[in-house]
């Protein structure tokens, strides 16, 4: 225990003598935050065009609860796509929604259908709200349906996908409130897994390694006395986030700030995890910032943040239970703006931890053969 | 638990290193006394730092018997590893923490306590004539003391054998005679010192010497012996005159 305490020492005492990385680091809330949030932050509407070649019943209802709600602007219909593509291209429309023939047809008697949604990517914050938005509608009409027709698949389906509560709880329809916790959420994984994975790569290559292989210190407590700093940086970051977004943006925090803070550092210990695999398994510096930004990415593209994992296909989901954003970003989401208490994200909770144990006997197990 | 008095402190035994095909090292034998200082002599690749690395407990022999400070270094390497000190032939000391610093960080990393860093930290910087130097961070240094550090830094633990991996390349002639006094304070209390080198020069400062070429242990003798037993004035020529002996006997074998 000494041991780690002594390690925690050097690696705070490293952090301070380098300036330029302490101001990165503390630069992050600001600049993920605050800019990276206002950049969403006009975004309270989306022009819809309609391309409806079923007009049955269920598609109309689908419109009229989009009309009905605040954020969509209905600008008009077409009949083909390739109308609407034009129309688009031109006057910038934010999304499409288009019913094939037999949508509603196949809907009963198949008991699934498609809808198709094209977003407009040029704005890709606006395109990705959009799509969460409109997601949540068909979802809450697929209850719907599930329920008049009583159809046995589709109740199941109903009764087991949970769809992103944010159209519900979010009235106001206030992009910030779910921009600004998705970037505290966004900043706390890269900065977490860069940091940590970075710096046992770095020991590697400047030779220390070698020198700390020759002691008698074990791998574990080396580990431990590598994270712990990194971890108490993030529940900083994370602290001043949440300050600038509720001063700023005044995004209310539903649930218990305790527990905002509970479930972020059981979170960062899966993404520290990550970061010292990262740097086990990489022998230079650049190879773990190769290794570092390629998880990043797929750990934010499968986060449910660019895409909801209810619309992914079902690769996409099994890969979302090993994500430690897609558990971070749903457990935040709950909490911040749904109020959810312990129990809710309990189960989500346990396999984080899990999903730590096991990175981490994995990287220690590593670790320990190569070096 | 009473530690048997060894009359060793370094035993190998046909220790060899394999690196898939390649040999490294290949069969050496030699024992070192308490407080004595050895000395690995050879060429580039010869296999030094591998033979060391070896002793240390960080790699594996593929074969032979070794054993360390009354341990088996195949065995015991973390019990080992309490018991020596090591100074790689890269620099290994952290360059944005200061001279005490590291002493400190490497002190807590052996288990000591507060009150035996301290009081190390400033016996060994008093004895050696580096109070000066102790609040400048590292990388401020220039190369002569921060080996000087270095060797400092592996000796705050009280080892009773340390290894130094070409701990004076690089290093100007007045701070490397600075260091060999260093070398011979630290063996007269006790400590026994195993010391690689390409400089002929050290190696008359060396108790004993060994040659290795290509893996191999071709002489082990002292310095004086050696220069008796093929009449030359030099260890350089010495070295050379071995060297050239082992290739082309060889070179005859192999054709
Ligand atoms: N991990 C390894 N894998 C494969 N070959 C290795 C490895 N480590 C060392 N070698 C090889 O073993 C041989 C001996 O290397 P070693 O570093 O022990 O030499 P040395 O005597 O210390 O040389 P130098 O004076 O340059 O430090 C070299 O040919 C080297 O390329
Ligand atoms: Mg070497």
């Amino acid at each position: 225990m000494r041991i780690i305490r002594f390690i925690i020492v050097k690696e705070f005492i490293q952090i301070f003598r380098n300036p330029l990385l302490v101001l990165i680091i503390l630069s992050q809330p600001f600049i993920q935050v605050l800019l990276l949030g206002t950049a969403g932050g006009d975004i309270n509407y989306a022009s819809v065009y309609v391309v409806d070649e079923d007009l049955s019943s269920t598609s109309r209802e689908i419109i009229s609860k989009m009309e009905g709600s605040d954020f969509f602007d209905i600008r008009g219909a077409a009949l083909t796509m390739d109308e609407a593509y034009k129309v688009m291209e031109y006057k910038n429309i934010n999304l499409i929604v288009h019913f094939p023939p037999n949508f509603e047809k196949k809907l009963i008697k198949e008991h699934s259908s498609k809808v198709q949604l094209v977003t407009n990517a040029i704005d890709a914050i606006t395109a990705s709200l959009t799509y969460a938005y409109s997601s949540e509608i068909i979802g809450a009409v697929n209850k719907d349906v599930a329920i008049k027709w009583g159809s046995k698949s589709l109740s199941n389906k109903a009764s087991t996908v949970s769809i992103p509560y944010s159209y519900w709880y979010n009235r106001a329809l206030i992009s910030q409130y779910i921009m600004v916790p998705a970037m505290c959420v966004a900043m706390v994984v890269m900065i977490t897994i860069l940091l940590s994975g970075m710096n046992i790569v770095k020991e590697k290559e400047i030779g220390t390694m070698e020198q700390l292989n020759v002691t008698p210190m074990r791998k574990t407590h080396f580990i431990m006395g590598k994270i712990i700093p990194v971890w108490i940086i993030n529940i900083v970051l994370l602290a001043i986030g949440l300050i600038l977004s509720s001063l700023v943006f005044h995004v209310p925090v539903v649930g218990s700030l305790w527990l905002v803070f509970f479930l972020s550092g059981v979170v960062m210990f899966l993404l520290l995890a990550v970061g010292v695999l990262i740097s086990v398994i990489s022998n230079t510096q650049q190879q773990a910032m190769f290794f570092t930004f390629f998880i990043i990415m797929i750990f934010v593209i499968f986060g449910d943040f660019i895409t909801p994992i209810d619309n992914m296909p079902s690769w996409g989901k099994a890969m979302a239970d090993l994500n430690p954003q897609a558990y971070y970003s749903r457990m935040i989401h709950l909490v911040i703006t749904k109020g959810s208490g312990i129990k809710d994200i309990l189960p989500d909770l346990l396999k984080v931890s899990g999903l730590t144990f096991a990175t981490l006997a994995v990287s220690l197990w590593i670790f320990n053969k190569k070096d | 638990m009473s530690q048997p008095e060894k009359a060793y402190s370094i035993s190998v035994e046909n220790l060899t290193k394999k690196f898939d095909d390649f040999v490294a090292v290949d069969k050496i034998t030699f024992n070192v006394k308490k407080g004595e200082i050895f000395g690995f002599l050879g060429a580039n690749g010869a296999g030094k730092t591998t033979a060391m690395r070896m002793l240390i407990g960080v790699l594996e022999p593929t074969s032979g018997k070794g054993e360390v400070a009354g341990f088996d270094i195949f065995k015991n390497s973390r019990k080992l590893k309490k018991h020596i000190g090591y100074m790689s032939q890269k620099f290994s000391l952290y360059d944005d923490l200061t001279a005490k610093e590291n002493m400190r960080f490497f002190g807590g990393i052996y288990g000591l306590t507060n009150k035996e860093i301290r009081n190390r930290t400033k016996e060994l910087l008093t004895h050696f004539g580096m109070e000066h130097i102790e609040k400048e961070r590292v990388s401020s240094l220039p190369l002569g003391w921060k080996q000087k550090l270095a060797f400092c830094t592996a000796l705050m633990h009280k080892p009773d054998v340390v290894f130094l991996d070409e701990p004076t390349s690089g290093v100007d002639p007045s701070i490397r005679r600075q260091f060999w006094e260093m070398i011979y304070e630290t063996a007269e209390g006790g400590v026994t010192v195993l010391v690689t080198t390409h400089n002929m020069d050290e190696a008359e400062y060396c108790h004993r010497i060994s040659m290795m070429v290509a893996g191999k242990m071709i002489t082990v003798d002292t310095p004086q012996n050696l220069k008796d037993k093929y009449k030359l004035e030099t260890m350089g020529e010495v070295f050379l005159h071995l060297a050239r002996g082992y290739e082309k006997e060889h070179a005859i074998t192999a054709s």
